[in-house]
């Protein structure tokens, strides 16, 4: 029992210190926006996708590619373009010429296999080749033809969207969005930020990032976040949450009733246990608390509420939807 | 863990649960008490307005409540209810368990759920090592607990606000009004009785003297103002105007009627249109009348109506201007003449409501036979503009129409422009039109057999003439190779497959 008990300590304190050495190394090249950095991390560790929505020049694509190297993970980038085609990512069989003058159809693994992907401005791609994501990013395989390749662990999709150049571009679907665990939002960075920016990037010297980590080691993470014991109130919290956003439910607040047109899913609560399990582990616990939950809800949530037209038109986001529901919805055991 | 340390935690946290339980059971009673209070406070002041409103309606009955003063205990009674219902609500609300009493102490201490999570754990009968490894992490966060004290609410207001007084006040001065208004009320209503009987006897006495018949004839004129008043307003243009000059007329008559009629009698019958004065006045003005409707031919039966009311008031005040005239008669012999007016103002009322009939139906004479003959002058209005009122209705109105038409300021505010949505709309769509949601249902349908009809194979004979040119596509060796070996590739596939 002792043995058990100094383990999951040792584990734990493993996964702390891991966890703040990519952060560490990722933060060299990225400039301040520690909560965009910890977010990515956290939802690479929890198993999850993420989608950073921010205009250009934040570093977004920036941050996944330092990420990839501190994380020493196999790395490929994909523009998204409307002109793309779903053999475009996930692959096509093509001739291929033998060694002995001959030829044969041999089959070319699209960039979506690999470990890190980044779906750089995925919104301008069509419908059709945003579709190939579906199921690599939920099933974690990919179907070509009669060919169904797995992908190894751990795989994360990392996709960027700009909020702002709307022309030409198709918004992601529900089911697509759904997929992803996190939405991350970034923001301008502050002034003290922007003098580093400056230093790092226009003089001469060259940051380098080092991978602090290995495949194998961000599996064996995965597998303690997974470990991690919910109490019943935690999850009662979560599933009230979650319920919250659904319009008309028992614990959705005026708000959401009037502005929502469809709530957060079952892949909503998974997303918030998952997240506050990694939340739980940063903060030196062994069990998730109420607490861990309510700091992970808006970026798990905030994708999954599809708003309606009234709440467009009064210039409503799911983000103070999402604060409605924080504030209406009570902790449970709670006296108040 | 061993299981003496789980045993010793576990009796740890039952002492936890039972001082968080008893510390909830205060705060829920305080709470409750203070619900109560505040509700009954409320409710203080109603029983009094009850009374208060009984006492109003009903004097001679509060005379009763004031023999029976066990109905002033509903004072009591119904705030003592409403504190007792409202206290046992408000208790109710609260349910109080164990978690809820750990739970107390975690958010007191902010230990983040952990003693919850330690006592759920600890019932878990093969815990994982990160269960056991949240109970270890719980041990310092109960021995804290232990030592902690939770704070003690105070009552969140004090006993009595101002507003709270303020009802006791308003529940204090509605009792005592309600208990002294019998008295106050009776004297009251005694002062009115006295007062109508002394009116009465005053308005009969006066209703024979010369100044009761000047107050009558002033007030007829008001009343006759008042009836023009809200006859103009249903009448046409034209009718007001006719109206309105006799109603100058008429006017500054009804005095000089009065001062004549003190005067002499002649000078009445020479104001004949006046009314007040003799008996013959209503038949003159009646005659007088026929000749104003034949001078104004457009009058309508509305007008005649109105001037059949006005005859019948100028009648009463000639009845009561014959009165004051008494043909020679004195106050002194005031019933005897009084009687006689009455009779003689009967006769000629009849006699004038014939003469007004006939006068009647020679004007709708008149009145079609000048709409035969051409239009009429006062229903012309200006021309027809496209604006959305009624036009015609001023002056104003009819100088702004051109007669030219075209949509004017008012018809353009209620055009398409007005029908716009006041909502901002984004410029762009964002992405492509959804088609809308589809919903497919599957039913699931058990196979059913079916009989076929057997059918005998006949021999078709074979087919004979030319296939005619089949074009091989023109295909490089390498190709063909490249093609046989995926062919073949795929079939050994299938074939180990199976």
């Amino acid at each position: 029992m002792e043995q058990h008990s100094i383990n999951v300590n040792e584990q734990a304190e493993k996964f702390k210190h891991t966890f703040t050495q990519i952060k560490t190394e990722v933060s060299n090249m990225m400039v301040g926006q520690d909560d965009i950095i910890e977010g990515v991390l956290t939802a690479l560790l929890a198993g999850g996708h993420v989608l950073l929505e921010g205009v250009p020049g934040l570093g977004k694509t920036m941050l996944v590619s330092s990420l990839s190297k501190a994380v020493n993970l196999q790395f490929s980038r994909i523009q998204f373009t409307p002109d793309m085609m779903p053999a475009d990512i996930q692959g096509t069989t093509v001739l291929t010429e033998t060694e002995s003058g001959g030829h044969e159809l041999t089959f070319q693994e699209g960039p979506i296999i690999s470990n890190l992907v980044l779906a750089d401005e995925i919104n301008r791609a069509t419908p059709k080749t945003q579709s190939a994501l579906l199921e690599v990013m939920q099933e974690k395989q990919v179907t070509v033809g009669r060919r169904t390749i797995k992908m190894d662990e751990p795989y994360c999709v990392m996709a960027t969207q700009n909020p702002v150049e709307q022309e030409g571009t198709y918004p992601l679907p529900e089911a697509q969005l759904d997929r992803f665990l996190f939405k991350l939002v970034v923001g301008y960075p502050t002034e003290q930020d922007y003098h580093t920016i400056i230093d790092r990037t226009t003089s001469g010297e060259k940051v380098e990032i080092a991978p602090v980590t290995d495949a194998e080691t961000l599996r064996e993470m995965r597998d303690i976040v997974r470990s991690v014991p919910v109490p019943e109130a935690a999850k009662s919290y979560a599933i009230r949450l979650v319920m919250g956003t659904q319009p008309h439910s028992e614990y959705a607040p005026e708000s959401v009733n009037a502005y929502a047109a469809l709530g957060s899913s079952p892949r909503g609560i998974q997303g918030l246990m998952l997240a506050a399990k990694v939340q739980a582990l940063l903060n030196g616990r062994f069990a998730v608390s109420c607490d861990d939950v309510k700091a992970i809800a808006t970026p798990v949530l905030r994708h999954r509420l599809v708003l309606n037209f009234h709440a467009q038109a009064n210039g409503v986001s799911a983000d103070s939807l999402i604060t409605d529901v924080l504030n209406h919805v009570p902790v449970p055991n709670t006296v108040s | 863990m061993t299981d003496s340390t789980a045993t010793k935690l576990k009796q740890q946290l039952n002492e936890l649960a039972k001082k968080g339980t008893k510390h909830l059971s205060q705060l829920r009673h305080r709470h409750a008490l203070e619900q109560g209070w505040q509700a009954a406070i409320k409710s203080v002041w109603f029983y009094p307005a009850i009374l208060l409103i009984a006492a109003l309606v009903d004097v001679a009955e509060l005379a009763k409540f004031e023999q029976q003063p066990f109905y002033y205990f509903g004072l009591v009674l119904i705030p003592l209810l409403v504190f007792v219902v409202r206290y046992f609500q408000a208790a109710s609300q609260y349910e109080i368990d164990r978690r809820l009493a750990l739970a107390l102490y975690d958010h007191h201490l902010a230990s983040k759920d952990r003693l919850q999570t330690a006592d759920e754990f600890l019932n878990i009968s093969n815990p994982s090592s990160f269960e056991l490894a949240a109970i270890e992490d719980s041990k310092t966060f109960i021995e804290k607990a232990l030592n902690a004290e939770l704070p003690k609410k105070e009552l969140s207001a004090p006993v009595l606000t101002v507003a709270k007084w303020r009802s006791l006040a308003t529940a204090a001065s509605l009792t005592v009004l309600a208990i002294l208004l019998p008295f106050i009320n009776l004297g009251f209503n005694t002062d009115i009785a006295e007062k109508q009987v002394d009116s009465t006897q005053l308005l009969s006495a006066i209703s024979t003297s010369q100044d009761a018949n000047q107050v009558e004839s002033e007030l007829s004129v008001n009343r006759k103002a008042s009836g023009i008043k809200m006859r103009s307003s249903q009448s046409d243009s034209a009718s007001e105007a006719g109206e309105e000059e006799s109603q100058m007329k008429a006017k500054p008559s009804q005095p000089k009627a009065a001062s004549d009629a003190s005067s002499q009698n002649s000078s009445a019958q020479q104001n004949q249109s006046n009314t007040a004065g003799s008996g013959a006045s209503s038949q003159s003005s009646s005659s007088k009348q026929q000749q104003q409707k034949k001078e104004k031919p457009a009058t309508k039966k509305k007008t005649n109506s109105q001037t059949k009311q006005q005859d019948q008031k100028k009648q009463k005040n000639s009845s009561a201007a014959g009165v004051a005239n008494g043909k020679g008669s004195t106050s002194g012999q005031q019933p005897a003449n009084s009687d006689k007016a009455a009779a003689e103002n009967k006769a000629r009322q009849e006699d004038e409501s014939d003469s007004t009939d006939e006068a009647e139906e020679e004007e709708d004479e008149e009145q079609k036979a000048n709409s035969s003959s051409g239009p009429k002058k006062n229903k012309r209005k200006a021309p027809v503009d496209r604006k959305l009122g009624v036009t015609g209705q001023s002056e104003q109105e009819n100088d702004l129409a051109n007669g030219r038409g075209g949509p004017g300021g008012l018809k353009k505010t209620r055009g398409v422009a007005a029908m716009l949505l006041g909502v901002p709309m984004p410029d762009r769509l964002q992405g492509s039109p959804n088609p809308g949601r589809t919903k497919s249902i599957q039913e699931q349908s058990q196979p059913e057999q079916q009989q076929v009809a057997q059918t005998n194979s006949e021999d078709h004979g074979a087919r004979n003439g030319a296939v005619g040119e089949v074009p091989e596509k023109p295909l490089l060796p390498w190709i063909k190779q490249v093609i046989t070996k995926y062919f073949v590739a795929q079939r050994s596939d299938e074939t180990t497959k199976q």
